[in-house]
């Protein structure tokens, strides 16, 4: 690595008024994009494609990375104020921002958000410039044995921290994944319980579901008196605002830098793998958090503690993502294939000898997503202050605007009316699942990982011919194998020993 | 710039002084203002977005083709061009979901060559018949890829090391019974091996399959020679072997099967199609600036970089391609061998057992559980005139939108509930208006987000 190209990329990034301008604009646009459920950050690059097209590399990529990095952050904002995730990697602390909302103190949690958010991203990038090509080898040595063993992972963590029983944490996580079992499967294509619906084949869609899960019940929950009123604090002036936004976030930052660093490496990691990404990363990220926290029991009643490391290691997971993009050209979501159609069409071919042909080019993808999260700091603050604005509206005038809004954002995702129903079906369930205290979260990760777990898991079985043995057989495999089977038997065999006589809620 | 030129809401300086009512005129006198600039969409086709099906996932070599298609549609048509990808069941969910399109040319299928399968199979009733296929736009030939290290160096060295090692060794590329699985299967026949000599993984296609085989889960992947162009270039994957009549451009050290002393061709091909009762003009318009992008020198050199294997093909010519295609699918799946193929493999209802067997103990242990503790404190009963409203509510938008559009529907939601949360009926109907002309604005407007339209054409 010589300092030749970096510098020059570095120059041509932060020296250059139109890129400067270009990432402004993308943030901007990001956090709107992020903070209405329903518009994803993968429609938002689809909408800016077309104008990449008649922009220099430098800058198209500038818009895509900016955008990505900035939706994730937006999609804590309704997470916070009105309990529906704005992205799915935000659902594994929706308990905890709205817990804080409640109590009056959404300005801290979007702050320590705000904050993490840029932090992790930040570190992401780091990790990148510096150790891309060692962990991009790492990443191709996940066979379906791991990425099995990986889903589980994920899904398990999110069945052991929700707030509540782990009981009942696996009692949603298994509803969620019975509900992805809806429509035709990858590995098979007989239709599965369609009740004859068409429509049902495509399988039910996550961002629907989730809207449903959390914001509709949430809104039934408000009409039906149930819900608790949220007080609003007086407003303050604008210097009060930035230390009521930055203070307790910073104080948090510096008091819990290892806890920062352990949980943004993990979203590193984890975002590198094609396929598995920020939602896991946040999940892994909240379970270790809360195994190691000296208070465990205020996680998912409005921790601090538990929103600052999962979305550390969202964040941080993001610029994972670009890894095998770059170095192998295997996409690892779509907005990575998306963003290997841009490069495409500027000439750049990915591969291992990016590094090489076009270390310029890669260089100046990490200066971009430093300039990206730095540029979210204020912008980030201001969308804070405004989103305020939500709290105060009389509730009697804001729950139909909710409902308006959780309508278009289910529909806009497949133009179908049919998920219209559906988020009103996932509203009652969650509705329902709330009223026996079933966490939702795992819920939605079901949803989302269903698909790719039973895909892995016949997958693995078939290449093994039914072994089980073989699911332990390659080293990678057998870690997380052991790893995911220890996370189930030690609460149990622990809460035995230690605390026979105690009740779990 | 569309970018630069959004008025954003969120960053708009708070001001929480403005009293209800004066926030909510200014609403709307912002509403009107907005409406009348919206206003002058003219009714000819393409005027909204328009959507590409893949029924692929994202990243394989077909994603890549249709995302291009879909800039290239739009710069020419001026209307958006998204691409979906409608995957799973082989194929058969995206070219479904195509074929049973509204044909109103809204609705784009990139098609592939599993269309001319899944039918014999009988999979879906779907076939090519029931698109009218606008233009063949690349035919690819399947290849055997091997990692760099293997110990193959021909055709025939694999033929022999499958012979001795029956059902030991695994492949993959795409789903079973996909288009590399057939040309794989096929060559095996050819050689006279039986096709369960190797074992076939089903995956979502060349992606997934690549990185299984860089992780060392596979011996080998057939798929096309573009498909894995970064690992090949980068000396990690090596072409064993390519089922095409001629050597292809930008991979010219990888040999034919008949070069290798092996009768063996399979040709996948992509074309663009529209369901079959797809008005004329509508056809025409495509067709006119097909035309004109497959003879531009953006899309050849699009298709040169991405390595795409260019063979434009349309009318009469494309039916030919794509019906002796058929033809010869058909010749193949109906083999003894292959019906047995479609029996073997895990049920689908294996996994969803497996949920069911979880749900089923968990529940028992939870009543379990709730039988020993004793009763919890009864929560208080809630009111059920709330969230039957709301549940009225969205199934009335569900009901009414498509016929009566999106402001009138929304509108009306938004009046009724306000109505029913206690607020007065003045302020409900301002408010009511302006949320919805808001919304379409914004959603529809700039966001090309499909929300139904009006009466009047905005």
């Amino acid at each position: 690595m010589t300092p030749g190209p970096i510098e020059t990329a570095f120059t041509n990034v932060f020296l250059n008024l139109e890129v400067l301008l270009v990432i402004f604009a993308a943030a901007a646009y990001g956090i709107f994009m992020g903070a209405v459920p329903g518009l994803t950050a993968t429609m938002a690059v689809a909408l800016l494609i077309p104008l990449t097209y008649f922009m220099d590399t430098t800058s198209a990529l500038a818009a895509v990375v900016t955008l990505v990095a900035s939706a994730i952050f937006a999609g804590d904002i309704p997470n916070t104020l009105l309990r529906i995730p704005g992205t799915p990697s935000s659902a594994a602390y929706t308990d905890d921002a709205y817990a804080l909302t409640r109590q009056g103190r959404h300005q801290t949690a979007l702050g320590v958000s705000l904050v993490f958010s840029v932090a992790g991203g930040v570190f992401g990038t780091l990790v990148l410039i510096f150790l891309a090509r060692p962990l991009a080898s790492l990443a191709t040595s996940f066979s379906s044995f791991e990425y099995f063993w990986l889903y589980l992972l994920g899904l398990s963590c999110a069945a052991l921290v929700s707030r509540g029983s782990s009981l009942k944490g696996s009692l949603a996580l298994v509803i969620g994944l019975l509900i992805s079992t809806i429509g035709l499967s990858a590995v098979h294509s007989e239709p599965r319980f369609t009740f004859g619906v068409p429509q049902l084949l495509k399988g039910i869609e996550f961002i629907p579901a989730m809207i449903g899960l959390f914001g509709i019940s949430e809104v039934l929950r408000n009409m039906s008196g149930a819900a608790p009123q949220i007080t609003p604090t007086p407003a303050k002036g604008r210097r009060g605002a930035v230390r009521e936004i930055f203070s307790p976030a910073l104080q948090t930052f510096s008091g819990r830098f290892f806890h920062f660093l352990r949980s943004s490496s993990i979203g590193s990691l984890i975002g590198m793998l094609p396929g598995a990404g920020a939602d896991i990363a946040a999940w892994v990220s909240k379970a270790i958090s809360k195994r190691f926290s000296s208070k465990p029991d205020e996680y998912g009643k409005g921790s601090l503690e538990a929103i600052a490391d999962s979305t550390a290691a969202n964040n941080s997971a993001l610029a994972g993502a670009w890894v095998p993009a770059l170095v192998f050209g295997i996409p690892g979501d779509s907005v990575t294939a998306l963003v290997i159609g841009v490069l495409t069409m500027h000439h750049v071919t990915p591969g291992p000898a990016i590094f090489e042909n076009q270390g310029e080019l890669v260089y100046s993808i990490y200066a971009m997503f430093l300039a990206a999260n730095l540029f979210l700091l204020p912008l980030g603050f201001l969308a804070i202050r405004a989103g305020g604005l939500l709290i105060r509206i009389p509730r009697r005038v804001l729950l139909p605007c909710i409902l308006l809004f959780c309508i278009v954002g289910s529909y806009a995702i497949r133009n179908s009316t049919l998920d219209i129903v559906v988020m009103l079906l996932m509203g009652l369930l969650g509705f329902f699942l709330e009223r026996k205290k079933v966490p939702l979260g795992p819920v939605v990760l079901g949803i989302i990982l269903g698909g790719p777990l039973e895909e892995k898991f016949i997958q693995s079985l078939t290449s093994s011919d039914g072994s089980i043995v073989a699911f332990f057989s390659r080293p990678a495999a057998a870690m997380l194998g052991i790893v995911c089977l220890a996370l189930w038997v030690s609460p149990l065999v622990l809460r035995k020993k230690i605390r026979p006589g105690e009740t779990t809620e | 710039m569309l970018v630069g030129g959004f008025p954003l809401p969120l960053a708009t300086p708070p001001n929480y002084h403005v009293p209800m009512r004066k926030f909510a005129s200014t609403l709307t006198l912002l509403a009107a203002a907005l409406l009348s600039w919206g206003c002058g969409r003219e009714g000819d086709y393409p005027n909204r977005p328009v959507t590409i099906i893949c029924p692929w996932s994202a990243g394989g070599g077909t994603d890549g083709l249709s995302r291009q298609m879909g800039i290239f549609l739009e710069a020419k048509l001026g209307a958006p061009f998204n691409i979906i990808n409608e995957t799973g069941g082989e194929g058969v969910t995206g070219h479904s979901t195509g074929a049973l399109a509204t044909p109103d040319g809204y609705t784009l299928t990139m098609m592939t060559a599993e269309l001319n399968m899944l039918h014999w199979r009988q999979m879906t009733p779907i076939k090519s018949s029931h698109f009218r296929t606008l233009m063949v736009l690349n035919c690819e030939p399947a290849a055997i890829i091997v990692p760099a290290d293997s110990p193959w160096k021909t055709v025939g060295d694999l033929e022999k090391a499958i012979g001795e090692n029956p059902g030991k060794l695994k492949a993959s590329g795409t789903a079973k019974g996909g288009t590399w699985h057939l040309a794989f299967a096929g060559w095996l026949a050819k050689a006279g091996l039986p096709i369960s000599a190797v074992k076939w993984i089903p995956t979502r296609g060349a992606s997934p399959s690549l990185q299984e085989l860089m992780a060392k889960n596979l011996d080998l992947v057939c798929c096309s020679l573009p498909e894995a162009q970064a690992l090949i270039q980068g000396g990690n994957l090596r072409g064993l072997g390519v089922m095409a009549d001629e050597r292809i451009k930008g991979f010219d050290d990888v040999k034919t099967f008949k070069e290798q002393g092996v009768d063996w061709t399979l040709v996948g091909w992509r074309a663009l199609g529209v369901p079959s009762d797809t008005p004329v003009e509508v056809i025409d318009t495509l067709m006119k600036a097909l035309r004109d992008i497959v003879g531009s020198d953006e899309f050849a050199s699009f298709m040169k970089t991405g390595n795409y294997n260019v063979s434009i093909r349309e009318g009469d010519e494309a039916r030919e391609t794509l019906d002796s295609m058929d033809a010869e699918m058909g010749k193949l799946l109906s083999m003894p061998e292959f019906k047995d193929l479609e029996k073997s493999g895990y049920s689908r209802n294996t996994y969803p057992t497996i949920l069911g067997c979880a749900l089923l103990l968990l529940l028992s242990s939870l009543a379990l559980r709730s039988r020993k503790q004793e009763p919890a404190a009864p929560a208080s009963s809630p009111s059920w005139k709330g969230p039957a409203a709301v549940c009225l509510a969205s199934l009335g938008y569900a009901a009414l939108a498509p016929t009566a559009g999106f402001i009138l529907t929304a509108g009306l939601l938004l009046f009724l509930l306000f109505l029913f949360l206690g607020n007065r009926a003045v302020k409900s109907l301002a408010l009511a208006a302006a949320v919805s002309c808001l919304v379409y604005l914004v959603f529809a407007t700039w966001l090309r987000v499909d929300l139904p339209r009006q009466f009047i054409e905005w």
